[in-house]
């Protein structure tokens, strides 16, 4: 709760500071946001691991921990992907958050290739 | 003179005639040998050594017994309705914890599919990448489904190998107590239509029943990645075929089975009465004793014949409950997990639970209707005999 609060105060503060910088017609005002952006997503991530190193310790008493990994690899692909693109089409740079899209597309397809390899597998296993 | 010297000697002769000792005594028929029961012990043999090790187990007490006295005192136990009930607590508690396991898996992995689903859905606007993500969902989703569905399917080949294996040894066994109680016509009706049905179940298992199965599977994972394809009525209207099929197959050859044993019964049992007829008429002096005789024999063959049978359904059953337990315990875990996933907004998954739940009510359907008509056809042996 106390992070929440920290982090959204900062945001307020970064917001403050970009409006005043574009009002005042500086060339900074953009850097703000990015450097506001970075910081929060460093802190996310050391978060993150905390709750990626628990739920491994949960699953690995099943026989579900490989599914997990792919399953949330992909949903980090998937996160990172779209904050990129995001941030590209902010940008005004709309090819480059397309095709960030793509690789992010690609990423998942190759990361599921190996599911679909086994359900193959246990299917024609029991076809014939 | 001479009549009295005639009479005298008249006397003398009765005297030693009447004098000589007449006795009778018991003729004992290979003294000293030991006493050989018409059990047929061979046959016995050759089944006990085809079956499982966990049944062996179970009739350890009846493989032991010397003779007849003993082998009814060890079936009379596995005859009582508590015994199976603890059989199959035991089986529920053997199987429970794993199941729980396997339980506690899948609800991790529903919880963690249903959090990158809506995760995913909430950022599906910006590259795409969202929106490809629940493709993964589907496919973690479908494997892990397919997977357990898949060790049901092993676990069911591996049944109807143990109980086709199981009625191939039993039908020796069956065929000597019957040519021993000489209803031969029975005998020949009896094997020939058992032989048929286990060799037609073994391939409908194997060629149509388990392949079918894994072909269903697929397609419900595909219905699941395309969205727009639903089969889950096809996969009912499969499962309805194949449930017709079975309860066909059933009265067919419960139909055929039943009328063919009885018209035999009947033909034995007149030829069994000519044969008594002719020995009674025919045979002088003994001819009643010997008629008799062979209806003491065929009595105490009918208590063997009762017991081999008593014997061959409870291994049926000591073969059949694991396996409807363990699907049993597959679709209480599935429908849950069904349940969970419903809940939580996951609908692709919980149709790829529903539809491999449905295979799996395939499964447990036609071994239990196996199961059925294995037992019917021991008990038709059992109630075979002379009238």
């Amino acid at each position: 709760m106390t992070e929440l609060i920290k982090i959204c105060a900062a945001a307020l503060i970064a917001l403050i500071a970009a409006v005043i910088l574009k009002a005042a017609k500086m060339p900074n005002a953009e850097i703000i946001a990015l450097v506001f952006i970075g910081i929060v997503s460093t802190r996310l991530i050391f978060n993150l691991e905390q709750t990626v190193a628990l739920i491994k310790n949960m699953s690995e008493e099943t026989a579900v921990l490989p599914y997990l990994e792919i399953l949330f690899k992909a949903l980090g692909i998937a996160l990172i992907t779209d904050f990129t693109s995001d941030l590209c089409k902010n940008a005004g740079e709309g090819m480059i958050a397309e095709y960030v899209g793509l690789a992010g597309r690609s990423e998942i397809m190759l990361l599921s290739l190996p599911l679909i390899r086994e359900l193959m597998s246990i299917s024609t296993g029991l076809v014939g | 003179m001479k009549k009295i010297i005639l009479r005298i000697i008249l006397a003398v002769i009765c005297i030693c005639f009447l004098s000589l000792p007449v006795f009778s005594s018991e003729y004992e028929f290979g003294a000293g040998e030991e006493y050989t029961d018409m059990y047929p012990e061979d046959e016995m043999d050759a089944l006990i050594s085809n079956l499982p090790e966990e049944v062996k187990n179970e009739i350890s007490d009846f493989i032991k017994a010397r003779d007849d006295s003993d082998r009814y005192d060890a079936l009379s136990d596995k005859l009582s309705f508590s015994y199976w009930v603890k059989y199959a607590a035991r089986e529920v508690k053997e199987l429970f914890m794993p199941k729980l396991c396997d339980f506690a898996g899948m609800l991790c992995l529903i919880l963690s599919c249903a959090a990158v689903s809506h995760i995913s859905a909430l950022h599906s606007g910006g590259g795409g990448a969202g929106e490809i993500c629940s493709l993964v969902v589907t496919l973690v989703s479908a494997l892990s489904v397919t997977g357990a569905a898949s060790s049901a399917a092993n676990l069911v080949e591996s049944y109807i190998s143990r109980i086709c294996a199981m009625m191939n040894a039993m039908l020796p066994v069956m065929n000597a107590v019957m040519i021993s109680s000489g209803t031969l016509t029975q005998m020949s009706v009896n094997s020939s239509a058992l032989m048929l049905y286990i060799t037609v179940t073994e391939n409908i298992f194997r060629m149509i029943l388990i392949p079918a199965s894994g072909a269903l599977l697929a397609l419900s994972t595909v219905s699941g990645v395309f969205k727009k394809i639903n089969i889950g009525s096809f996969i009912s209207s499969i499962k309805n075929i194949v449930t017709k099929a079975l309860m066909f197959s059933m009265l067919i050859f419960s139909f055929i089975l039943g009328v063919q044993s009885s018209l035999a019964r009947s033909a034995d049992g007149l030829a069994s009465r000519t044969v008594k007829f002719v020995l009674g008429s025919s045979v002088p002096i003994v001819g009643g004793a010997v008629s008799e005789a062979i209806t003491t024999v065929s009595s105490a063959l009918s208590l063997i014949r009762k017991m081999t049978g008593s014997i061959g359904i409870i291994i049926i059953l000591l073969i059949v409950l694991p396996t409807l337990i363990n699907l049993t315990l597959n679709r209480a875990l599935f429908s849950l997990c069904r349940s969970v996933s419903e809940l939580l907004g996951c609908d692709e998954m919980s149709r790829i639970i529903s539809d491999a739940d449905s295979v799996l009510a395939i499964f447990a359907g036609a071994a239990a209707v196996t199961a059925v008509l294995f037992v019917f056809a021991v008990t038709l042996f059992m109630n075979s005999g002379l009238t």
